[in-house]
């Protein structure tokens, strides 16, 4: 059963052993050509949090110009089966295949656009390489395109907020038990990390991306002054007939446990987006 | 273990997770949002606590309140507080109708912690609530303590820092703390301001004259509101409650659970409390969870 005022159903799909739950928006308008749908692949960790309210607001505006849309937690991740360390980039990809296949099964839609952000982005791009059915546009939001720096990323901010969420000073300083290189390796963030998941992430590498050849359309919105922007211009040249890129500044602190100073849901890249699906049309 | 997503309250409006053992227990656990994290809990905790207790053969519900997480604003005229009480009392009721289950236990986090409380009040079928970081009224010592454990814990450098500030800022600070047992920490919003003194013992002592278990938790994160493990008891000394009221003082657990430490201490804490409450009421595991195709979406 849905919630007749926004169509929106929780449901759970996948294999008996790794169901994923989900949320799907049914289209509330029925525009004379059929829209393509909408797959949501979203970030990691408490990255994944913050983007909670983004998802939500994307989706529902998507639902009302006419595209059916899934959000979706991977294994180990949000209200899906699994715990923390059960999660890793390949066994993801497969929950996007999932999700894409239970989407044209619920919707009708042929035509399927994946929305990834941040990690959301990198398992898109790797789960492109079977080749779905019906893909045919990726837009990534500020993709993680070198997992090594991404980790180290996660490590400084999981040791800058527990020297903040305490009252007092913790007797051994998080920055100085960071000095060992193998300590805080194994969660980030208050999530935990697996070792097969950090070994996959190191191996993301701007040196080795390549642009898939499915789908043919790739549109990247990016904040350029960010590292992240940096790694982008650097693998973007390889490709830049197929790559269109979107600058949007928006300032979003992706990790932060607080609410202060940043936006949940940055309007121009909620507005950069819903564009990109829209032009699919 | 199963679990099921569910719409339920008025419309449907409202977005839950039932966790359900094998096998289980006449009461069932509640979670909610802390401020406007999703249902799933600080860093998916409530997620973690679920499957917990669901190990131990106790059901849990995590679910979205009106207008936070996937759940619709309300359509009701009800302030955010009030509004919190009725989604509360809503998924008490989904239980009760769908899963037999009579009574239930509030774990509130944070802000999440004054939902419990209201909710306790205002139905009968709450057996219990945990207030994680939630209402606190300090004591003479409070602030000696505090001042105490900080000088301890810094430098030479810092301490001599803080007491330059101080001295700057002194009658400002005084002032500010003088006002603090009516302002929540937490929340510059009144409306989750700690209750009047005169009213919190009040309501404690009634839910507790109604055999409600009470378990109240405060984090290392929290010290400029509850600074040492006996300010509980030394703030409500005279009170008949006093003894009735399980109070813990977890300096070892930050707020916002950020370590996975803190997730687990805490999280073996709040089960074998809850164990506690299950045995103490007599209801052993007996039950057999629903049959999730007999459990459709209201």
């Amino acid at each position: 059963m849905n919630n007749a005022q926004t169509n929106v159903t929780p449901i759970a799909f996948g294999a008996p052993n790794r169901r994923l739950f989900g949320i799907y928006h049914a289209p509330q308008t029925q525009p004379p050509v059929s829209r393509p749908a909408v797959v949501l692949c979203n970030a990691f960790g408490q990255e994944a949090i913050r983007a909670h309210r983004f998802q939500r607001s994307l989706a529902e505006r998507l639902a009302r110009a006419g595209h059916a849309v899934l959000r979706f937690d991977y294994f180990g991740t949000g209200d899906s089966m699994g715990e923390d360390a059960d999660g890793d980039l390949d066994g993801w990809s497969g929950d996007l295949l999932m999700a894409h296949g239970e989407l044209q099964h619920l919707s009708g839609a042929i035509r399927v656009v994946w929305v990834g952000m941040r990690l959301g982005a990198t398992v898109a791009l790797r789960a492109t390489h079977v080749a779905p059915i019906g893909l045919s546009r990726l837009i990534l939001w500020d993709p993680i395109l070198d997992g090594t720096r991404y980790l180290e990323f996660l490590r400084e901010r999981h040791v800058t907020s527990l020297e903040n969420v305490y009252s007092l000073p913790l007797r051994l300083a998080p920055r100085e038990v960071a000095q060992d290189l193998t300590c805080y390796r194994d969660e980030a963030i208050g999530f935990a990390i697996s070792p097969l998941f950090r070994t996959q992430l190191s191996e993301v590498s701007i040196e080795t991306h390549r642009w898939p050849t499915n789908p043919v359309d790739i549109h990247v919105v990016i904040e350029p002054t960010s590292p992240e922007g940096n790694d982008f211009a650097q693998v973007q040249i390889r490709d830049p007939d197929r790559v269109r890129v979107y600058v949007v500044n928006h300032g979003t602190n992706w990790t932060t446990d607080t609410a202060g100073n940043t936006p949940l849901v940055p309007t121009n890249a909620l507005m950069a987006i819903t564009q990109q699906v829209g032009e699919t049309a | 273990m199963k679990e099921t997503p569910i719409l339920f309250g008025p419309n449907a409006s409202l977005v839950g997770i039932v966790c359900e053992p094998i096998v289980t227990s006449d009461i069932a656990v509640l979670t909610f949002n802390a401020g406007v994290i999703p249902r799933l809990g600080p860093h998916r905790f409530n997620v973690k606590l679920s499957r917990a207790l669901a190990d131990e053969g106790v059901t849990s519900m995590r679910f979205d309140l009106s207008g936070l997480g996937d759940s619709r604003p309300a359509s009701t005229q009800c302030d955010f507080l009030q509004q919190a009480v009725v989604d509360v009392r809503s998924a008490i009721d989904y239980l009760e109708l769908h899963h037999g289950v009579r009574r239930f236990i509030l774990i509130g986090n944070c802000s999440g912690a004054v939902h419990a409380y209201w909710t306790a009040l205002a139905d009968q079928r709450v057996a219990g609530i945990l207030m994680f970081d939630g209402f606190w009224y300090r004591t003479r010592w409070s602030r000696l303590v505090r001042h105490w454990k900080r000088f301890r814990a810094g430098t030479w450098k810092s301490a001599a820092t803080a007491i330059a500030r101080r001295l700057v800022g002194s009658w400002s600070l005084i002032r500010h703390e003088g006002g603090s047992e009516s302002a929540n920490i937490f929340s510059s919003d009144e409306s989750t301001a700690n209750p009047p003194r005169a009213e919190y013992c009040h309501a404690i002592q009634t839910l507790v004259d109604r055999g409600v278990a009470i378990f109240l938790i405060f984090s290392g994160g929290v010290i400029d509101a509850y600074s040492y493990a006996r300010q509980f008891r030394d703030g409500f000394a005279d009170e008949p409650f006093v003894d009735k009221v399980r109070c813990n003082f977890l300096p070892e657990i930050d707020h916002t659970l950020l370590s996975l430490r803190s997730q687990n201490r805490l999280i073996d804490v709040i089960r074998n409390w809850i164990l506690g409450i299950v045995e103490s009421h007599g209801m052993p595991a007996i039950r057999t969870a629903t049959d999730p195709a007999k459990v459709a979406p209201t």
